[in-house]
C-alpha cells in the first residue's frame, strides 16, 4: 500500500499504536479479543477507543442483548489511511536517518 | 522524533499485526461444524440411492449447510485476515469443496458404470472422508498463508 507519509500525532501515542496496529490486521476484531491481545482493561480500552472513534479512525458496533452483547471494533477507512501515512512517516523518519549524508 | 523512537514505534505495529493475522491463523472449524458438513454429505447421498428426487436433496443440504453456518459465524472473534489478497491466501478453502464434489461424481460414474449397489452411498462416504481427512491440511496451507497486510 503506498501512502504519503504523514505522522499522525493521536495514533502515535503507544496504547493508541497498538490498537490501530492489530485493527489494521483485522476487518472487525471483538472488543476482548483486543482487550486481552493488549493486556489492558475495559475502561482504559474504552477510553482509547471513544479518542479513536471521535477522531473517526475507528467504527465501533454492538451486537446482542444481555449476556450475549459484544462489541466490535474496526479501523474505518479514514484510520485506515492515517495508519498508513503514519507507518510510511516512521519508515522516512529511519530512512532518512540511515542513508549516507550528500 | 529520533530514529529509536520510529524504530520502537515500527516494532510495535508490527507485533500487532503479528497478533492478530496469528489469532485468524490458529482459528479452526469446529469439529460440530466438520461432522455435521460430513453427515450431510453422507445422508444426502444414501438417500439419492433410494429416492430419484436430486432437486430435493440439493435444497436439504443448501438448508443444512447454511443451518450450520450460523452457530458457525456467532462464534468467530476476529473475521480473518483483512487483506486485499484475502482470495490468494485462502483459495485452498475454496479449492477443497471442489475437490470433494469431483470425487464424488467420479466415484458415481465408475461405480454406476460397474453396476455396483448403492453407488451414491459409497460416493457419499468417499466424499465425507475425502472432505475430513484433506480439511487440516487445506487449513494448514491456509495458516501459512496469512501475512500482515503491508
Amino acid at each position: 500500500m503506498s501512502q504519503a507519509p504523514a505522522f499522525d500525532e493521536l495514533i502515535h501515542a503507544p496504547t493508541r499504536l497498538s490498537i490501530v496496529a492489530l485493527l489494521a490486521a483485522s476487518q472487525w476484531a471483538e472488543f476482548t479479543f483486543v482487550r486481552d491481545s493488549l493486556g489492558m482493561s475495559d475502561s482504559a480500552l474504552s477510553k482509547q477507543v471513544s479518542i479513536l472513534e471521535g477522531a473517526g479512525y475507528v467504527t465501533v458496533r454492538k451486537t446482542g442483548a444481555g449476556r450475549s452483547r459484544r462489541t466490535h471494533l474496526r479501523l474505518s477507512p479514514r484510520g485506515r489511511r492515517a495508519f498508513s501515512a503514519h507507518a510510511a512517516a516512521l519508515q522516512q523518519i529511519i530512512a532518512d536517518a540511515t542513508a549516507p549524508a550528500s | 522524533m529520533d530514529t529509536s523512537d520510529a524504530r520502537e514505534a515500527l516494532a510495535q505495529i508490527h507485533a500487532g499485526q503479528a497478533q492478530a493475522v496469528q489469532e485468524a491463523a490458529r482459528w479452526r472449524w469446529p469439529w460440530w461444524y466438520v461432522a455435521g458438513t460430513a453427515a450431510l454429505m453422507v445422508a444426502v447421498s444414501v438417500a439419492m440411492d433410494f429416492y430419484n428426487d436430486a432437486a430435493l436433496f440439493t435444497v436439504i443440504y443448501c438448508c443444512g449447510v447454511a443451518l450450520l453456518q450460523v452457530p458457525l459465524a456467532a462464534i468467530m472473534r476476529v473475521r480473518l485476515h483483512r487483506s486485499h489478497l484475502t482470495l490468494r491466501a485462502t483459495w485452498p478453502l475454496a479449492a477443497l469443496p471442489v475437490a470433494v464434489a469431483a470425487v464424488y461424481v467420479l466415484a458415481r460414474l465408475a461405480l454406476g458404470a460397474a453396476g455396483a449397489p448403492l453407488p451414491s452411498t459409497i460416493s457419499g462416504v468417499l466424499m465425507a472422508g475425502a472432505y475430513v481427512s484433506l480439511l487440516p491440511a487445506v487449513q494448514a496451507a491456509t495458516a501459512r498463508r496469512l501475512r500482515p497486510e503491508r
